[in-house]
């Protein structure tokens, strides 16, 4: 993402926010997502400084609402 | 009151065996060889695998602080230093299997590892980024053929299966389990610095047929591996400070024997402050180690990588090194030639700097966790509406890992 950390979306749901940003950024899908579509367990997301303990697709967004990805991975 | 139970219960139930587990480590790790595989069965038979599992597989259901306890007793008792680490191991990856609650991989796998019967071990790294891994799984019929490298597996050498991640064409990763009798399955024996009674093993995979049965994992490995290797960690910081608490009460042994100008070297101030050092750091590690396992049994635990759990492995690392270098400023050439225990104490727990997440990967997840904007709103940089990606540890060139701050995309 050219070592952008924050993009600005317009969208309704968590869902339609990630489809907008792999659009722009292809590479972005396969980090974000498993085969079947679903986020990864290992992405942390928190809307608006909350942790979303359950992320689903569609999970509803607002005007102004700020979406974080946090992913703290290691090896084994 | 909980812990000494189950420290208790360890002494008074498997300390026989433990002893046996432990009998001639020291040559043993001098020729890099595992503890006899029928211990393992003898451990399952007595129930001493059970004290980490769930009922489902004839466990007993214990809680962290218990199963915490114990591990920390069984790292004191045994000998053997790596016999809580493949016990850990052993035990994570029944459950993991059980979790998945596939009625097959319970009773082909998850009931035999928790009877001892069937030893598990972990294939994961192979010297790449989690992004990049090259052992390839490749849909065959309705389950896969698996082809690549693992390079460093403890008990590798003793393992009946292996918990194997491999990359799907798609670029997901699938866990699935491989066994060490499979066709294209060839298992050699490696060495490291440490961990020499661990059995380490390499393992090559050449068009392995895994049927769609054994598949742990059939998306999200990569999660799916993170959510197991938060646990190694808490296992990890269980177990180590028995092993401390084994190298302090050594230390002080020796001390009060090695006499220099009439008196015992136990009445210097300056020894008596490094044992008072070596107490501090067995204690912080206590500490943190207490506080996971309670955070963990109180439901607050992150399942896929929490902070107070990596904290916890982290600071153990550091704590148990620097108590044998404490050791070995006080106990003089003893500490180098005199008892190999000290040799193999400091390069088993050097070890830990890299496995189950290196320090300095954990020291950024944290700092990434602990250094949120705790009021995200409210701060100049913000950027109203926006998607904010976090990703330190992944080196992948199309990875956020190597995002930094930059101007965000006003459209
Ligand atoms: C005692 C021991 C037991 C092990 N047992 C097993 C086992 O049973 N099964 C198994 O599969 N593997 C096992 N391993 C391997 C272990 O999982 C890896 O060594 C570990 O994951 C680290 O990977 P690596 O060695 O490739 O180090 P690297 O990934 O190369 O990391 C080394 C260092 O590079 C830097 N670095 C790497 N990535 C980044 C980044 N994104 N940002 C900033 N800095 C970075 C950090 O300083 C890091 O500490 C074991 C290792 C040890 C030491």
């Amino acid at each position: 993402m050219n070592y952008q950390r924050t993009v600005q979306i317009d969208a309704e749901t968590l869902g339609a926010a990630l489809e907008q940003l792999e659009r722009r950024h292809p590479q972005m899908k396969s980090i974000l997502r498993d085969d079947s579509g679903q986020i990864r367990r290992a992405h942390q997301i928190f809307v608006n400084g909350e942790q979303v303990r359950k992320p689903a697709l569609d999970t509803p967004l607002k005007e102004t609402d700020r979406v974080e990805f946090l992913t703290a991975i290691a090896g084994g | 009151m909980r812990r000494e139970q189950a420290a208790e219960s360890v002494r008074a139930q498997w300390g026989e065996l433990l002893q046996e587990i432990g009998t001639s480590a020291a040559d043993r790790y001098s020729t890099g060889a595992a503890p006899p595989r029928e211990l393992f069965a003898a451990a399952g038979a007595a129930g001493l695998h059970g004290l980490f599992l769930p009922a489902a597989l004839g466990g007993r259901d214990a809680d962290a602080v218990t199963w915490g306890a114990a591990l920390e007793e069984i790292g004191y008792l045994c000998e053997d230093p790596a016999f809580p680490l493949l016990l850990s191991i052993h035990t994570s990856i029944a459950f993991l299997v059980a979790e998945t609650g596939v009625p097959r991989l319970v009773h082909s796998y998850a009931l035999p590892m928790a009877r001892g019967q069937c030893v598990p071990a972990l294939a994961f790294s192979e010297g790449t980024d989690l992004f990049s891994m090259r052992t390839r799984a490749t849909a065959s019929g309705s389950g896969f053929k698996l082809s690549g490298h693992k390079e460093f597996i403890t008990g590798g050498m003793i393992a009946d299966v292996f918990l194997t991640y491999a990359s799907t064409e798609r670029g997901d990763l699938v866990a699935c389990l491989v066994e060490a009798a499979d066709k294209g399955v060839e298992v050699t024996a490696t060495d490291g610095f440490g961990l020499r009674t661990a059995g380490p093993a390499q393992l090559t995979l050449t068009d392995v047929s895994v049927p769609a049965e054994r598949v742990v994992a059939l998306t999200d490995g990569l999660s799916n591996a993170q959510t197991f290797l938060n646990s190694r960690r808490l296992s990890i910081a269980s177990y180590v400070p028995g092993q401390m608490r084994m190298l302090l009460e050594r230390t002080v042994t020796q001390l009060h024997k090695r006499v220099r100008y009439g008196q015992s070297l136990m009445n210097l101030p300056n020894v008596q402050a490094a044992v008072g050092r070596m107490y501090v750091a067995l204690e912080t590690s206590r500490a943190m180690a207490h506080r996971a396992q309670e955070h963990l049994d109180r439901g607050a635990a992150h399942p896929v990588f929490d902070p107070v759990i990596s904290a916890a492995k982290h600071q153990v690392t550091e704590q148990a090194l620097a108590l044998a270098d404490e050791a070995f400023r006080v106990l003089g050439g003893h500490a180098y030639y005199g008892d190999p225990r000290y040799g193999m104490y400091l390069r088993d727990h050097f070890g830990l700097i890299a496995g189950a997440g290196t320090q300095d990967l954990l020291e950024i997840n944290l700092g990434l966790c602990a250094g949120r904007d705790p009021a995200p709103t409210s701060h100049p940089d913000t950027h109203k509406g926006s998607i904010r990606h976090d990703t330190p540890v992944q080196r992948h060139p199309a990875t956020p890992g190597e995002l930094s701050a930059h101007r965000p995309d006003r459209r």
